[in-house]
């Protein structure tokens, strides 16, 4: 027995070292792989080393170099193939010059690198959809230089908790909850300082437009002007507006494309401010309207003037024709009556404005000019919350309408943010849990937030003053 | 090697480490982002660790080819290969992170368990079949000379059927021959002797013999008896069953030693398994570390 039982150890021994040595001998790596490469890498994954460059780096990494987890694909590897393009999240710690003037792209100090996120040889051919612990290590306790983070809250670490969207924060009396001073929502929405009636208050939309929602969505409709297409030349017309008459998806089916005068507002509001004006005014700055005013006005005067007959001496004439320019500036300052009294033509123009805009009158008005005033630029926000990313096509008319999420209808202000609170994405965005049969839609990190932005760090977060979290032995 | 209280100790050490390894196991698991992976620098502590153990555990040959060199008794060590070796399974796990990984991988872990369970199943056999044999087998024998006790007892028999022979012969001199040869109470038991009993009595023994069923074997000595009236009261008729009683107690002896065959086989049999396998795990181990750590 004991001869038998040695002539199985040599044969246990053979018959692996064989099975390796064909597999070096024809190169096939992948034996050794936790798990193939995915699709992406699929065409270099015999080529270990087209992303292992350094032989042991797996040793050097965990006990030279102090890293938590040894993943030994160095950046600049990944940038071989994927030229860096977007900045990434972020910066923490001081900021590589160098790198800067490589490519003119600001890229976080090497604190991070790309496969300690995008993991390969996992089984999943999904790289970016990174898990949600890579976010959690650092955001389940957002910490700066100067301690507790005061921009951000502080502690993130699911969908299900996630903080209330910064423009409903606005409870003063926890200051921890509020968005702090470097907060992209203060670029789209201001907080006021004082309660009204009580009230605590709440984040304001930035914009100085003038437009109530409630009044466009009337469901007995709206009345239109007889030159809207609706009314077909008559009177006292109504229409129904809908929020798809104003608010048309972007190509990309993300976002909303801007609101345009011409396109959503002109059929209703068709500037016609006077009968002077020679027609509807068009919807620019207040310099060009007054160009185009008087540029009306001279053709007018052409018009009008155009056979008068050649003056002869020693007759009686009426009085000679004045020159243009005096003959325009008496037609501004006629006055037409309005429901308001009688207003001149600048007068009419800037009650115009005013019907929707905020107005400023010039600190130095121009003696020539007759329009005083300038409108101040509405600042409608394009994006409201920049941190994450949202699709509306994805949100598509079959599943969902618009006042599911946008309750436009009672808005009377355009100060009012109608964005939904959080709670809204939480009933589809949620988990399976073990006893919920309800299956939800994605709620991990990445489905909303990205780590690689387009946008570059404001210089106020940059060199950055988040700190990520040590290694929890404290070696 | 038997289980008994002196294993108390190793059992505690044993358990306590495993304890001990799975609390940090689960904190390691909870904390590091992505989740658990052999490449995390616990994921390696533990893969060393479970190594180590391992290659500790395959020290036993090794010390066994060395009696004289004083590292610990050898029962110490046999503890130490059981306990250490059971250890080092869940060490590996925690590595692994309770994943099959790829094909070298895989096959370490396929391996790996085949060893442990073979290493468990022949640590409860080693624990139950000698009782089973002191009790089933009273006329056990050295393993070793089993040829040489079945070679004795069938020359035993050979000579206790020739002695009856020589009888037989001799009573039926002068006396006419028998219609039928096997009508004769001798030819009866020299056929049933060298047809069934005999083979069975050889050192290989034939697996599809009706004499490896005890209760067979007890209808075909009746039956054999049978043939063999006593009432006759012949001087030869009391030798044949003389003779038969003598052969039944010989193959009684003889199906033990069979029974103890059989039972050394399982004692000793999963070592097929567990020592190649082993060092097939071994090799293997070693391709996966190498290249684990080159990338």
């Amino acid at each position: 027995m004991l001869t038998w039982r040695r002539r199985a150890g040599w044969f246990a021994l053979f018959v692996p070292t064989l099975w390796l040595t064909i597999s070096a001998i024809r190169g096939d790596q992948s034996i050794y792989q936790a798990r193939p490469a995915s699709s992406w890498h699929r065409t270099i994954q015999q080529d270990c080393q087209a992303c292992h460059t350094e032989a042991f780096q797996t040793t050097r990494q965990l006990l030279l170099a102090g890293r938590e987890y040894g993943h030994y694909v160095e950046k600049q590897t990944c940038r071989n193939c994927h030229p860096q393009d977007r900045y990434d999240h972020q910066p923490l710690l001081a900021i590589s010059a160098q790198s800067e003037q490589d490519s003119g792209v600001l890229i976080a100090a090497d604190v991070f690198r790309c496969a300690d996120c995008h993991r390969e040889h996992t089984g999943r051919d999904d790289l970016i959809r990174v898990a949600d612990s890579f976010c959690v290590h650092c955001h389940e306790e957002l910490q700066t230089t100067a301690g507790t983070s005061v921009t951000f809250a502080s502690q993130v670490v699911d969908f299900a908790t996630h903080p209330q969207f910064a423009f409903l924060r606005s409870q003063v009396v926890d200051d921890v909850t509020l968005p702090g001073p470097d907060h992209g929502v203060r670029d789209v929405a201001v907080l006021p300082t004082e309660d009204v009636a009580g009230i605590p208050p709440q984040w304001r939309d930035r914009t100085t437009l003038i437009f109530p929602h409630d009044v466009h969505l009337k469901t007995e409709g709206v009345l239109v002007p007889s030159t809207h297409p609706a009314a077909q030349g008559a009177r006292g017309k109504t229409l129904a507006l809908s929020c798809a008459d104003c608010h048309t998806p972007a190509d990309d089916g993300r976002y909303m494309q801007p609101i345009n005068f011409e396109q959503h507002c002109q059929a209703c509001h068709p500037l016609s401010v006077s009968s002077h004006a020679g027609g509807p005014l068009p919807h620019e700055q207040t310099a060009l309207i007054e160009g185009v005013l008087r540029q009306r006005l001279f053709d007018q005067y052409e018009t009008r003037h155009a056979e008068e007959p050649p003056r002869l001496p020693n007759v009686d004439h009426e009085p000679a024709a004045r020159d243009r320019w005096t003959w325009v500036e008496e037609q501004l300052q006629q006055t037409e009556t309005t429901p308001d009294g009688r207003r001149t033509v600048p007068q009419l123009v800037e009650l115009a404005c005013r019907y929707c805009h905020a107005v400023e009158q010039r600190a130095a008005p121009s003696p020539t000019s007759v329009l005083t005033f300038d409108v101040v630029p509405p600042q409608i926000p394009d994006r409201w919350m920049r941190h994450a990313v949202f699709r509306h096509d994805k949100h598509d008319a079959e599943t969902m309408q618009c006042v599911d999420c946008h309750d436009a209808s009672s808005s009377k202000s355009s100060g009012d943010i109608i964005l939904p609170p959080i709670a809204s994405c939480q009933k589809c965005h949620r988990s399976r849990g073990l006893i919920d049969t309800v299956w939800g839609a994605r709620d991990d990190c990445v489905e909303c937030h990205q780590f690689h932005h387009k946008r570059r760090p404001s210089p106020a977060v940059a060199p950055g003053p988040f700190v990520r979290p040590e290694r929890e032995s404290g070696s | 090697m038997v289980v008994d209280r002196t294993h108390l100790s190793w059992c505690l050490i044993t358990s306590t480490l495993f304890v001990a390894a799975t609390i940090a196991y689960l904190a390691y698991a909870h904390s590091v982002p992505g989740g658990p992976h052999g490449g995390s620098w616990q994921g390696l502590a533990f893969g060393v660790a479970g190594t180590l153990l391992m290659v500790f555990a395959g020290l036993l040959s090794g010390r066994k080819k060395l009696p004289g060199i004083p590292l610990g008794s050898a029962r110490w060590w046999l503890k130490a290969h059981v306990w250490m070796g059971l250890l080092s399974y869940p060490l590996i796990l925690y590595h692994a992170a309770f994943r099959w990984g790829g094909t070298v991988e895989s096959t370490l872990m396929v391996l790996f368990t085949i060893v442990t369970l073979s290493g468990i199943v022949g640590l409860f056999l080693q624990n139950q079949l000698p009782r089973i044999i002191k009790s089933s087998v009273p006329a056990e024998a050295i393993y070793e000379q089993l040829p040489r006790v079945c070679l004795a007892l069938c020359r035993n028999a050979d000579d206790t059927v020739a002695q009856f022979y020589r009888l037989a012969v001799q009573s039926r001199q002068g006396q006419p021959a028998p219609a039928r040869p096997t009508a004769e109470p001798g030819a009866v038991l020299v056929e049933f002797y060298q047809q069934k009993l005999r083979p069975f009595l050889q050192p290989h023994v034939v697996a599809r013999s009706e004499l490896n069923n005890p209760s067979r074997a007890a209808a075909l000595f009746a039956r054999t008896r049978a043939a063999v009236p006593v009432a006759s009261e012949s001087e030869l008729g009391l030798s044949a069953h003389a003779t038969l009683d003598q052969l039944e107690r010989i193959y009684t002896e003889r199906r033990q030693l069979a029974t103890q065959m059989r039972l050394h086989h399982w004692l000793h049999g999963w070592l097929f398994l567990h020592v190649p396998l082993s060092l097939a795990m071994l090799v293997l181990a070693l391709a996966h570390i190498t290249m684990s750590l080159w990338y």
